[in-house]
């Protein structure tokens, strides 16, 4: 069976004379091909489902992604080298590909009106934000519903990685390439050899996937609903197949698992590797973890005292829906909790008090390395030390103060990039608030829409609640908000590098006509 | 220094030192004023005249009095509180927190008011002619308000609260109230200018157009101006009567807000969410270094953009060496961790503030929009606070964090927090040696 696989790999990966060399459509096309299994599996589901008939949408949108991934993998060649802007658009062209082709069967399957409905949906997907424009969900057949589902796993762990697992000969590119496309400033190796790594992160993801849904079967769960949500917990991602998503459960048990499933992926996976591994303290020794919990814990603490304060709830479904909400924001995966029982679980219901505590956890996200969107719990730890030796400095200007993480001292040089990408980060959100809210969105949707967007949440506050849904935007606004969830989900270069490239060639075209 | 008395002032020379008497003075002089209001038998309540001692000393325009009820005499005290807060804010930036301390540099760290590259060779940084300046500039206001028709109190009071870019009124309607064209325009180019720093001014009386074109701040601080009218103008033509009218409006609320004075001309809450996002993003963004307004300051706005460029520079070719300018000049290393820690620090405090609001009961709206405008000494706000509304909006406690807010954004920051910080650490060693 292996050989097998090996063989068919090799016959596609041979070098023929006539392949045009290009390592962004060649990593293109495998990111393609790898959707047509998740797609099939979705075609499988909705053959299997009563009710809704999109079968041939979604075998269509396979057999489109098959053929232009085939396309692209066969007539190109890998060249060994790659330079660092190669790297990003290599990343970023693979990402804008697979939400193309991925939204084609919810197009095809007309559930989601025009094109660009289904590709908000899909960039929604695979950036694991988990904004939704459907309303309501449950009319949408369950193998369209479950595409979406996958779309989002794949987009936790990332369709790069995914393809760096058959790109043994890649070298140090391969890392610059996981490195581009996992959230996060470091990305350390999991194993001397790259492909290897990206095995390991995939085969954790797996793990902590089939974790998770083995658990929610446990808490009653049927098996699609089950499925469905492990894939969206594990990609902190959010999407749910039902209008109020985790609410539509009702139950406790359901809510602790996906509490700690949340709260594992919003965890640095190398993490998990180490503990895997046999290094048990692995967690204890890291002080972003603690930073992390120590964070979530107090806002979800304070939110629920807040509430029950203010008879928003009671103590009991006030410290529920505290901790729900407060660590499905801190993930940016975005699940609801609410329901008819329950509807303090609507955070849109809150204190206004305990709303304001979402914003700083909407903007943090979850640890480097993990599968949460966000700034990242290490840069927002960096800031707050650079911060406290900064205050340090006015008081006595010749101390000799270092930020340290650990063990490690960091050195001013890597000080100012995390200090430049979070001043980039916050230049961003204005920026993103004042266009939102120039086509229309008030100050509290448009500034939490963008942080949302940015960080890869899903819900934000005012009129984008988490029961609402993102056609209270307007067209363009979504559009906005799209290119908002990638930039955020790739860290800002690839692209901001794709938008440069594009302007720098309308540039040269329209130089060349002027010399004319 | 001064003799006065035979007593030698001199400021002390350490950092935490220059900081603690700043902050003392600060606690002062609110003390004072709120003696005035207690005095005057016009206030009932101390927190009322804590509130409006706060606002008038950090230049806000947050008010718990109904103007219209006080006596002539008080309204121009309230107005002169104000036009203190503003010489106050230009001596401390200018003169006391640059040339104390053991660091000579400190001005950047301190407070928000830095001196602008062109100031060091204009000569500027007199004691006596930054007063003589700023009162004069204060007295051409007054004048022209008065020769437009504005009686000599109301002249006075706006001048005074127009030169510093305080905004208090002696109306509910602020200056709509005069509903007069030439007031409105006057009051429209004061601000503006008074958002300008007081080195640009003297180049601009001196006729030096040309060194103020080489100033990036000066550009950007007026293109921003530029920019937001005709904006504004754009959104709101139809609300507002277009023509002249509308500029004239739209002119007024910019400087107005960027200027972080908070005179009122027009109703923002009646407009759509672009313009009121649009406005509350000036305030937050304020005047220029070395001006009496308030917010996080053009200064720092740009060398926050050179930091983004830089950055954006760097994730493609990490080896690069990026320089930072403004105006022409490199921006030192130095200068760039403090903006940077500035910028945490200004985001925390309105985060911090917006906790504390929100939680004591408005909604997110108000919350968020009453934080910014107190931390950068404004005033206007949404939400509960659209229409001529006053702070009694606000119950008692969450305008305890305003007066917070204000203080911090006055100061801008840095000197409250070492000084907290030092008491901390002086409380802690006390335990330790028990």
């Amino acid at each position: 069976m292996r050989r097998n696989g090996g063989r068919v790999v090799a016959t596609l990966l041979a070098t023929r004379p006539w392949q045009v060399k290009s390592n962004v459509a060649f990593v293109v096309g495998l990111g393609l091909l790898f959707l047509v299994p998740g797609m099939l599996v979705a075609t499988a589901v909705e053959w299997g489902s009563s009710g809704s008939h999109n079968e041939v949408a979604l075998a269509m949108g396979a057999l489109a992604s098959l053929v232009a991934g085939l396309l692209l993998v066969i007539c190109t060649r890998l060249e060994p080298d790659m330079p660092p802007a190669a790297v990003f658009a290599t990343v970023a062209w693979t990402w804008i590909g697979s939400s193309v082709f991925g939204a084609l069967p919810m197009w095809f399957s007309g559930e989601f009106g025009s094109f660009d409905n289904a590709l908000f949906e899909s960039v929604s997907g695979y950036t694991a934000t988990g904004s939704t424009i459907l309303s309501p969900i449950e009319e949408v057949g369950r193998g369209v519903l479950m595409w979406r589902q996958i779309i989002q796993w794949y987009g936790g762990m990332g369709m790069v990685v995914l393809a760096v697992t058959i790109l043994p000969f890649l070298g140090v590119g391969g890392l610059s390439l996981i490195s581009a496309e996992a959230p996060g400033p470091t990305s350390d190796r999991l194993a001397p050899q790259v492909s290897s790594t990206a095995r390991r992160l995939w085969a954790l993801y797996g793990g902590i996937t089939i974790a998770i849904a083995v658990a929610l079967l446990l808490s009653g769960l049927s098996l699609y609903d089950a499925i469905a949500h492990a894939f969206t917990t594990a990609s902190t991602g959010g999407f749910s197949p039902y209008d109020s998503s985790i609410g539509h459960f009702d139950s406790i048990a359901t809510e602790v698992i996906i509490i700690v499933g949340m709260l594992l992926c919003g965890v640095s996976f190398t993490l998990h590797w180490r503990a895997v591994t046999g290094n048990a303290r692995a967690y204890s020794q890291s002080s972003e973890f603690r930073f992390y919990l120590l964070v979530i814990l107090l806002a979800a603490l304070v939110a629920a005292s807040l509430n029950w304060l203010n008879d928003i709830s009671g103590l009991a479904s006030s410290l529920r829906n505290g901790f729900f909400n407060a660590v499905t924001i801190g993930t940016s995966t975005g699940f609801g909790n609410a329901s008819a029982s329950n509807p303090g679980g609507d955070f849109a219901a809150w204190t206004a008090g305990a709303q304001s505590l979402l914003l700083p956890l909407m903007v943090m996200g979850g640890m480097t390395g993990s599968t949460a969107g966000g700034l990242k719990v290490l840069r927002a730890q960096v800031m707050a030390k650079y911060m406290r030796v900064g205050l340090l400095r006015v008081k006595h200007p010749h101390v000799v103060a270092r930020v340290k993480l650990g063990t490690t001292a960091l050195s001013e040089p890597v000080l100012q990039r995390v200090a430049g990408l979070v001043a980039l980060y916050a230049f961003t959100a204005f920026a993103g608030t004042l266009v939102l809210s120039m086509l229309g969105q008030d100050l509290i949707t448009a500034s939490s829409g963008t942080i949302s967007a940015l960080g890869n949440m899903g819900p934000a506050l005012g009129e984008a609640g988490p029961t609402s849904n993102f056609l209270v935007f307007t067209r363009p606004a979504r559009a906005v908000l799209m290119l908002l969830m990638l930039i955020g989900r790739l860290e800002f270069f690839a692209i901001l590098l794709v938008l440069l490239a594009a302007y720098e060639r309308a540039r040269r075209v329209t130089r060349i006509k002027l010399r004319r | 220094m001064n003799e006065p008395f035979g007593v030698r002032l001199s400021w002390p020379r350490s950092t935490v030192g220059v900081f603690t008497t700043v902050v003392i003075g600060a606690i002062g002089v609110i003390l004072l004023f709120a003696t005035v209001y207690v005095a005057s038998g016009e206030v009932n309540s101390v927190a009322d005249a804590l509130f409006e001692a706060t606002a008038g000393l950090t230049t806000t325009s947050l008010t718990v009095l109904d103007p219209e009820t006080l006596p002539s005499w008080l309204l121009i005290w309230r107005g002169f509180t104000q036009w203190t807060g503003g010489i106050a804010a230009l001596l401390l930036a200018l003169i006391v927190l640059p040339n104390s301390g053991p660091q000579r540099g400190l001005s950047n760290i301190a407070s928000s008011h830095q001196k602008p590259p062109e100031s060091s060779n204009s000569g500027l940084c007199t004691k006596t002619r930054i007063i003589l300046i700023y009162t004069g500039f204060s007295g051409a206001i007054m004048i022209a308000y008065a020769l437009f028709g504005m009686s000599v109190r109301d002249a006075v009071t706006f001048g005074f609260t127009t030169a510093s870019t305080g905004g208090f009124a002696n109306y509910h309607n602020s200056v709509a109230h005069f509903d007069s064209a030439a007031i409105e325009w006057i009051a429209a180019v004061a601000m503006g200018l008074a958002g300008t720093s007081l080195a640009a001014l003297v180049w601009l009386m001196r006729g030096k157009v040309g060194g103020l074109w080489r100033s990036t701040e000066v550009k950007f601080y007026w293109l921003l101006i530029l920019v937001s009218t005709l904006l504004l103008a754009g959104w709101t033509w139809q609300d507002t009567g277009g023509g002249t009218q509308t500029i004239r409006q739209c002119f007024f609320v910019t400087t107005s807000s960027i200027s972080t004075t908070g005179l009122r001309l027009a109703d923002w809450g009646q407009w759509s969410a672009a313009p009121q996002t649009l406005m509350l993003m000036l305030i937050g963004i304020g005047a220029m270094a070395g001006s009496a307004g308030g917010g996080f300051q053009v200064r720092r706005v740009l060398e926050i953009l050179g930091i983004v460029r830089r950055e954006l520079v760097l994730q493609l070719h990490p080896q690069a060496v990026v320089p930072v300018q403004v105006s022409g000049v490199s921006v030192s290393q130095d200068a760039l961790t403090r903006v940077q820690n500035f910028q945490i620090l200004w985001v925390l405090a309105a985060a911090v503030g917006v906790f504390g609001v929100a939680s004591l009961g408005t909604d997110l709206i108000t919350a968020v929009s009453v934080s910014v405008s107190a931390l950068a000494t404004a005033g206007p706000a949404l939400g509960e606070f659209t229409g001529f509304v006053n702070a009694t909006v606000l119950a008692a406690p969450a305008r305890a964090v305003l007066m917070g807010l204000m203080v911090l954004g006055w100061l801008a920051i840095y000197p409250i927090v070492v000084v907290v910080g030092w008491g901390i650490g002086e409380v802690q060693r006390l335990r330790l040696k028990r």
